[in-house]
């Protein structure tokens, strides 16, 4: 017995060693990468937060929530036409509780964020682990020991070449200087696996935990601005739309200082997408103006944003 | 909780030292630990349906009192009653929505609309392997093959020892029981070869087949998108994944109850070097196909009633089986299928050519003949799997009718690499360890241990996310 123990434990602690040894070496090259959470996605943005720290503090206009957002909405029009700082926090598969660690609930912000029915599915990009963003290379060696398939993905992806401007698609994990997707205008159906991916369907539960969480947040920011986004025809159903408009008046009786901008019925014609609720580059630009002339002439946005 | 998890190497070095250390004073201290422990594993996926184990358990152990100590008439009723209770808590969790969907559209055939009752329940891991565990116990002590257990702790270790619990092998109450009851001492070569099984398996699921199934699961998912080749390519790599995911599953399940001092029943013996599906069935989920031959075949009355019975008999074992993998038409039509198969060998009384033995015994290398054999063999096998893994007899219809039409329309393409041709990566290896090892499956003791470090290597940088097994949802 004696034997056993010690010959697996010798064992053990050898294989123990070689990966650990790997996989410093491997999280120390010069790339490296912010390896904290399990979603490539999180992880990037994390980053890119780290990296525009002054620009979080000083933005007044803050997007939050997944794809939904990173992608839909063109955040550099919102600076652009406002004169404002804004900052994109949105990522893959987020959800609006995933924000309590940015702090991003301030009497000073703006929050806006647009979505759709995917986000009522399960998480795109994964369940996040929880760890705080650190550049500490102990940390990211521990997280990658312990996910290191995750990260083999992360560090794929983020080598993948996306310096023309056409590679730019859905998956590619550029931001421009807001935090936004850079995204193509010549892509459309750009992967015959995602133009008519099938998500998970919505359940009335989700509803009501998302009406729970704008409820209880809304409160503690200056506005909140809440975006339905329009998909293809080929997303589209009646029983979807009447779901939203039910959403939309329980958003409107429970929360005051939410404005919900219903899109889904909007037709935009297919070449403004990538797949059946994400847009590609134009999609993002004319559906971003839209929102703001409608924020301008029936909202008053520019009054209540000083 | 799944083999291929962190938290089951946690369990198992602690359960393991708790075992040999604490409680090996007396067998039914090792026991009882083995029989919290295996309800702690079964547990922590759901501890709602450890009521229904329990409760299977407890039937089972009286009604073989029953069995054993009453007359014969008598006895054959509890014998139903116990059928009917394991084949009831199956019928109900497994197949109940199944049979009410079926009603639902025959009844609409004739005009009529009637709206079943659907139970809005999932499915509890393991159902269909403690079931049958408990139904083998009963038929053992019906037959005097076994005598029924007096200490309950025995009997429930033997129907929820962790290691079998979920995904077999099945055992047989006459080969695991008997070592149960028996007090066991630590014995260093057999636990070694329980870690080399239990690495051998682990290096099958998560390096292997987990790495097949990203390129199965996208040739299933977009069958209608993929060339002839793309799709020839995945069904093989389902052929593959397939087992080395279950036979992955098998070793490491082995390799844990050697470590708790049980040998248990093997179950895979190298089911593709088959030369005839017969073979085949004779080297695939081992486990199962000899139980439902001892339980369910031979009492039929098997092949020796005449040709008619023994066609009827084949048809219903094969029918069952597919059957017991899922309430799915796809399944039964798996089943089907390989009864179609295996029927032909029976009419020609060629079913029983290659019952012991390996192809090449003698040999390093197959002759032409053999290749051909084990070539036919393996392709009629992976287009059956095409039926068990997509998730309707349409789909797996299209899927095959999708290839024959791509490869007629551009046969051109041939000469170009198919998508998903990097599933060889992880499949020829595995063809060269089976060959190799296809002797004497002893051989893994000659590898040299850095190799084993290597292949520990490549587990942990391959374990990611925990996909379960795929027989964990029968």
């Amino acid at each position: 017995m004696k034997r056993f123990i010690v010959k697996t434990a010798i064992y053990v602690a050898t294989l123990f060693s070689v990966v650990f040894l790997y996989t410093w070496y491997e999280v120390s090259l010069p790339a490296n990468l912010p390896f904290t959470t399990n979603s490539v996605s999180f992880n990037i943005k994390a980053k890119f937060i780290m990296e525009h720290q002054s620009l979080l503090n000083k933005s007044k206009v803050i997007v939050i929530g997944s794809s939904m957002s990173l992608n839909n909405l063109d955040c550099s029009q919102f600076r652009d036409s406002l004169n404002i700082p804004v900052i994109n926090l949105s990522s893959w598969g987020m959800r609006m509780s995933d924000f309590n660690e940015f702090d991003v609930w301030k009497r000073d912000k703006i929050i806006l964020t647009n979505m759709n029915f995917p986000d009522f599915g399960s998480s795109i990009g994964g369940k996040k682990m929880g760890y705080p963003y650190t550049a500490n290379t102990l940390i990211q060696v521990l997280n990658t020991l312990l996910d290191y398939s995750t990260y083999r993905s992360f560090r794929n992806e983020c080598k993948d070449d996306t310096s023309d401007l056409a590679k730019y698609t859905y998956e590619n994990l550029k931001f421009d200087a807001t935090g936004t997707a850079l995204l193509s205008d010549s892509n459309f159906n750009i992967n015959k696996y995602r133009w008519n991916a099938e998500y998970p369907d919505y359940t009335n539960e989700q509803f009501t935990d998302l009406l729970n969480t704008i409820k209880s947040n809304s409160i503690k920011v200056k506005k909140m601005i809440i975006c339905f986004s329009p998909c293809r025809a080929a997303g589209y159903s009646n029983s979807k739309a009447a779901s939203v408009l039910k959403f939309e008046n329980a958003v409107n009786k429970a929360c005051p200082n939410v404005i919900f901008l219903n899109y889904y019925d909007v037709k935009m014609p297919d070449n403004d997408f990538v797949d059946k609720y994400h847009f590609n580059c134009k999609g993002a630009r004319l559906y971003t103006q839209k929102i703001i002339h409608d924020l301008k002439v029936n909202y008053g946005l520019t009054q209540w944003m000083n | 909780m799944l083999f291929n998890s962190v938290e089951f190497f946690i369990f198992l070095p602690t359960v393991f030292c708790l075992y040999w250390f604490v409680f090996n004073r007396s067998l039914r201290l090792q026991n009882t630990l083995v029989l919290v422990a295996s309800y702690f594993f079964y547990g922590y996926w759901s501890y709602w349906f450890l009521g229904l184990l329990l409760l299977s358990t407890c039937l089972d152990y009286f009604y073989a009192f029953q069995v054993a100590s009453l007359d014969r008439k008598r006895a054959k009723f509890f014998l139903w009653l116990s059928i009917l209770n394991n084949l009831g808590i199956l019928g109900v969790f497994k197949y109940y929505n199944f049979f009410a969907a079926q009603f639902q559209h025959g009844f609409a055939l004739v005009g009529l609309h009637v709206n079943p009752t659907l139970l809005d329940i999932v499915l509890p891991i393991g159902i269909s392997f403690y079931t049958f565990h408990g139904l083998s116990y009963i038929f053992d002590v019906y037959r005097n093959r076994q005598k029924p257990v007096s200490d309950f702790v025995e009997y429930a270790v033997f129907v929820s020892f962790f290691p079998l619990l979920v995904a077999g092998p099945i055992e047989r109450a006459h080969h695991l029981l008997p070592q149960v009851q028996r007090k066991r001492t630590f014995n260093y070569a057999q636990a070694v070869e329980g870690c080399r099984l239990i690495l051998w398996g682990l290096f099958k699921k998560v390096v292997i087949a987990d790495h097949l199934a990203t390129i199965v699961n996208t040739a299933f998912g977009n069958y209608q998108e993929m060339n002839g080749t793309s799709l020839m390519v995945a069904a093989i790599a389902f052929s593959f994944q397939i087992y080395a995911d279950f036979s992955g599953y098998s070793d490491i399940a082995i390799g844990t109850a050697k470590l708790f001092g049980f040998e248990v029943l093997s179950n895979f013996k190298f089911p593709y070097f088959s030369r005839d599906i017969a073979e085949f069935w004779r080297r695939w989920h081992i486990s199962l196909s000899s139980w439902f031959r001892d339980y369910l075949y031979i009492p039929l009355g098997g092949s020796r009633q005449g040709k008619n019975r023994a066609v009827r008999n084949i048809f219903i074992i094969f029918l069952v089986s597919g059957f017991w993998h899922g309430a799915s038409w796809n399944y039964i039509a798996w089943g089907i299928i390989n009864a179609c198969g295996f029927l032909p060998l029976l009419l020609l009384n060629r079913n029983r050519v290659y019952v012991t033995g390996i192809v090449a015994e003698d040999r390093m290398l197959p002759n032409l003949k053999e290749v051909l054999q084990m070539g036919t063999t393996f392709i009629f096998i992976t287009i059956a799997w095409v039926f068990f893994r997509a998730h309707s007899v349409l789909i797996a219809l299209g899927y095959l009718r999708h290839i024959v039409a791509s490869i007629y329309r551009y046969p051109g393409q041939f000469l170009h690499v198919p998508d998903g041709s990097k599933a060889f990566i992880y499949i020829i290896p595995l063809i060269i360890c089976d060959w190799w090892l296809r002797r004497d499956e002893r051989k893994l003791k000659k590898v040299y241990p850095l190799v084993y470090l290597a292949i520990a290597v490549l587990i942990f940088y391959s374990f990611g996310k925990g996909h379960a097994f795929i027989y964990f949802q029968f």
